[in-house]
């Protein structure tokens, strides 16, 4: 029986071939392009850890004097070491990156590279997920003891070390030799979720080193990217005593109660910081524990007009839909007399109903396959572009899966709302007016 | 009189109409939003950065390091100097639309109580200022005494600097710039000597105004030891980036280049990510049409061969080929004249809701007619077609069964 309506379907198709192609490249167009814009934008816009982000927040206290401002996005050294001290959070680190000139090791002759270092406490790498191909992570003892540790990324080993074994050598930053322990694969979050002071969506870090160790070598000069001072400073590389906020600091808390316990953990402290007189305000405390979706929102990473973008391939969508839906309708509302006849055969509704069923859903289906192809088109062109995000546009499956579902659904509703029509109206009534 | 017959027979296809008319709707909104975004990009992708761009090249590298090696920056200048077609060579950072930038909030008072906006903060070195090709317009350029060292905080230990125009009225509305003084530390005073006409920061960002920008006179020291900037003919330009690099590595043999380029190159590197969203969205834009019309002229088919007959029946009694055309013409324009009224509604909401929620600007009112007058003419160029079908139906089809 299927054969039979599907063989009815085509023949019906084929009755009016230049109309059926509008039908298919209206769908397809529709899903193509705005597949394409909806993949850029759902990666600009994107979870950088999806699965874990929901359990990392970001904490702040706010050390500046009263006067009207935001909550500082950065920790004072101070506030960064007392919270990462207090140890409240499953695991806690603090960060801080610049670039910094490393060379590989002096006898292999590797030239001096300019490379994004991020300075860090142990628990950044189980704490992100980040997965090492050789060796691992430095020790909390490091951490304390400022040991000259290093971490790398695949590609800046395989640059300084050229096939070599690394592990165990040491790399020179600045004036100082560091001891390789591990190597990351190449870690790309996009976007750049836990330093947003750099290029949101640009290259990773390649140097890890122990938080400690980069004050410990302040000449290093690894102040972050976006050194915020509200009083006067005395010195611009021992930042220990200013007052300058350049920390980030990452906690993760695994459970709603926990993140709960936390927020109460940062007012008390911000509190106990009130009366000591280091925080000068009166007022509530001014604290905040966001998460990293609500981290990234607050911070406009997705810009508003890439929000706005993001409507616009909504709105097509939704004027190709509407627009297949009108086509579809206007074609399928002429078959009352047909349906007619058929009924007056003997064709039950059911059957009736079926057969429309299956002519819409082959346009649908072959329209669907041409936004597949034009969308994977559309993402190659992109790739060529040189935007910073070009090499991650890539087909994301679930989301073609939605629109070609929709595009579906929606020539289904166009195909079944006249043959349920048709099929309400007494045969013999309809067939009068042939 | 044509009106009536339109009118009469539009509720026969109630359905399918409000679906048309949405879908105008939707595409006058969406379009009107997308050209305004575009234009707004535009805009801003031509923004004139106050340098003589053409005639600038650039060499970007990992500089000398420590402040002892910052003779080398001296050698390199002069070396660079002595190629055949450089005009002038300096040291500097940074270069407008650089996409990097150190920005500073001056104190208008030695008491630190009052401050001004975000400033970008530009040093070089000895004659940068007309290397630059910036316009001094009130007071002077740096003398060579001047240029002096920096401290380990990035401040210039000269007093003397040299403001933009549009900074110097932020500061002292109303008030001739030169002799003021601004402050960057309790005893790091500067005293405005000259104000340019213009100069943009090395990025442009909401919050910033691109135009408030500073420049400070420096020795050679390691600190602008990574950008080498030359003036150069516009025609020779390729040619000198390739020896000026050659050069610099003869001389370096450690040295790590990692950008190189005319200025041109460089700001179309910084403005590539707009570029591409630009090109994004005008293809949206242009499909959309595209569907639209074709949305269009398919249903106006399939109504030209629903109504053969009657096309037929009204061409018997009396009407011309041009009465069933313009019919066609009529009904389209009704249908689109209500997709664009529902469309204004829609693309007003969706600006207030965007406006509210996104900070973008208004939307010109001037956008509606433009865009109105797009839709009609898209909307009587897919009609066109099937109305010309239309009207070369002959009257004998009603005198037949279908």
């Amino acid at each position: 029986m299927f054969g039979y309506y599907m063989e009815l379907a085509l023949r019906s198709l084929k009755r009016n071939p230049i109309l059926t192609a509008l039908m298919v490249l209206a769908i397809g167009l529709g899903i193509g392009a705005s597949m394409t814009t909806l993949t850029v934008m759902h990666l600009l816009s994107g979870d950088p850890l999806p699965g874990r982000s929901g359990w990392l927040f970001y904490p702040q206290v706010d050390p500046k004097p009263a006067e009207p401002h935001e909550l500082p996005g950065q920790l004072t050294y101070i506030d960064a070491m007392n919270l990462w001290q207090a140890r409240r959070a499953d695991r806690q680190a603090i960060m801080v990156g610049s670039t910094v000139k490393v060379r590989g090791a002096v006898q292999t002759g590797a030239k001096p590279m300019g490379l994004h270092t991020l300075a860090t406490t142990a628990d950044f790498f189980p704490m992100f997920g980040v997965s090492f191909i050789r060796g691992g992570p430095w020790s909390a003892a490091d951490d304390l003891n400022k040991a000259r540790v290093a971490v790398l990324s695949r590609s800046a080993y395989e640059r300084m070390f050229r096939g070599g074994d690394g592990i165990g050598q040491s790399i020179r930053m600045g004036s100082w030799d560091f001891r390789v322990v591990g190597v990351i694969e190449d870690w790309r979050p996009t976007p750049h979720f836990y330093d947003l002071d750099r290029e949101s969506y640009g290259q990773g870090d390649d140097v890890f080193i122990p938080f400690l160790t980069s004050r410990d070598l302040a000449e290093l000069g690894i102040t972050g990217y976006s050194l915020d001072c509200y009083g006067t400073t005395t010195d611009d590389l021992h930042l220990e005593n200013q007052p300058c906020v350049w920390l980030k600091f990452w906690v993760e808390l695994d459970s709603p109660a926990k993140v709960l316990a936390y927020r109460h953990f940062l007012d008390n402290y911000s509190r106990e910081q009130q009366m000591e007189g280091r925080f000068t305000y009166a007022s509530a405390p001014r604290t905040a524990l966001p998460d990293v979706m609500r981290w990234l929102d607050r911070n406009g990473v997705v810009p508003a007009d890439a929000r706005l973008k993001a409507w616009i391939a909504f709105g097509f969508l939704l004027v190709c839909l509407m627009n297949t839906t009108g086509l579809l309708l206007a074609k399928f509302l002429q078959r009352g007399a047909e349906i007619s006849v058929r009924r007056a055969l003997g064709a039950s509704r059911w059957q009736v109903f079926f057969q429309c069923l299956v002519e819409a859903m082959t346009v649908g289906l072959v329209g669907g396959i041409l936004g597949l192809v034009l969308a994977w088109a559309g993402l190659w062109g992109i790739r060529q572009t040189p935007a910073d995000y070009a090499d991650l546009a890539h087909l994301d499956v679930s989301m073609f899966a939605t629109t070609f579902v929709l595009s579906v659904v929606a020539s289904l509703i166009a195909g079944l709302l006249p043959a349920w029509r048709a099929c309400h109206i007494a045969p013999a009534i309809q067939l009068k007016t042939l | 009189m044509q009106l009536r017959h339109v009118l009469a027979a539009l509720p026969r296809h109630k359905l399918v109409c409000l679906l048309v008319v949405v879908e105008i709707a939707v595409a006058f909104a969406i379009l009107c939003n997308a050209v305004f975004i575009i234009r707004e990009r535009m805009a801003q992708m031509q923004i004139d950065t106050g340098i003589a761009e053409s005639q600038l090249i650039y060499i970007h590298n990992d500089g000398v390091g420590e402040d002892s090696n910052a003779p080398l920056v001296q050698r390199n200048l002069q070396a660079l100097r002595g190629l055949a077609g450089v005009e002038s060579a300096v040291a500097m950072f940074p270069l407008p639309l650089a996409n990097m930038s150190i920005n500073f909030r001056p104190w208008l008072s030695p008491d630190m109580k009052r401050r001004g906006p975000a400033v970008g903060m530009f040093v070089g070195t000895s004659g940068y200022v007309d290397t630059l090709g910036l316009k001094i317009v009130q007071g002077r350029n740096f003398s060579d005494a001047e240029y002096a060292g920096m401290d380990p905080t990035w401040k210039t230990l000269s007093p003397a600097v040299i403001v933009t125009r549009d900074l110097a009225d932020k500061l002292w509305p109303g008030e001739s710039p030169i002799g003021k003084a601004f402050w960057r530390g309790p005893n790091r005073g500067y005293t405005v000597v000259g104000v340019v006409e213009r100069l943009v920061r090395g990025y442009l960002r909401r919050d910033f105004v691109p135009e408030y920008s500073a420049l400070f006179p420096v020795e050679p020291v390691s600190f602008v030891s990574s950008l080498y900037v030359m003036r150069v003919a516009p025609s020779e330009g390729d040619r000198l980036v390739r020896e000026a690099s050659e050069l610099l590595l003869k001389l370096n043999p450690d040295m790590l280049i990692d950008a190189k380029g005319s200025y041109a190159d460089m700001r179309a590197d910084y403005f590539r990510q707009d570029a591409s969203l630009v090109w994004l969205l005008a293809l949206v834009c242009l499909a959309m049409l595209l569907v639209t019309a074709l949305g269009i002229a398919g249903l106006a088919n399939f109504w030209v061969q629903q109504r053969r007959r009657n096309i037929g029946i009204r061409r018997a009694i009396g009407a011309t080929r041009g009465d069933v055309l313009r019919y066609f013409q009529i009904e389209n324009f009704l249908i689109v004249t209500g997709g664009i009224v529902v469309g204004m509604l829609f693309a007003n909401g969706i600006n207030l809701f965007l406006m509210t929620h996104y900070e973008l600007p208004r939307l010109p009112p001037v956008y509606f007619p433009v865009g109105a007058i797009a839709l009609w003419l898209l909307g009587q160029l897919a009609v066109l077609g099937p109305a010309l079908r239309a009207a070369a139906v002959p009257p004998v089809v009603a005198t037949r069964s279908v």
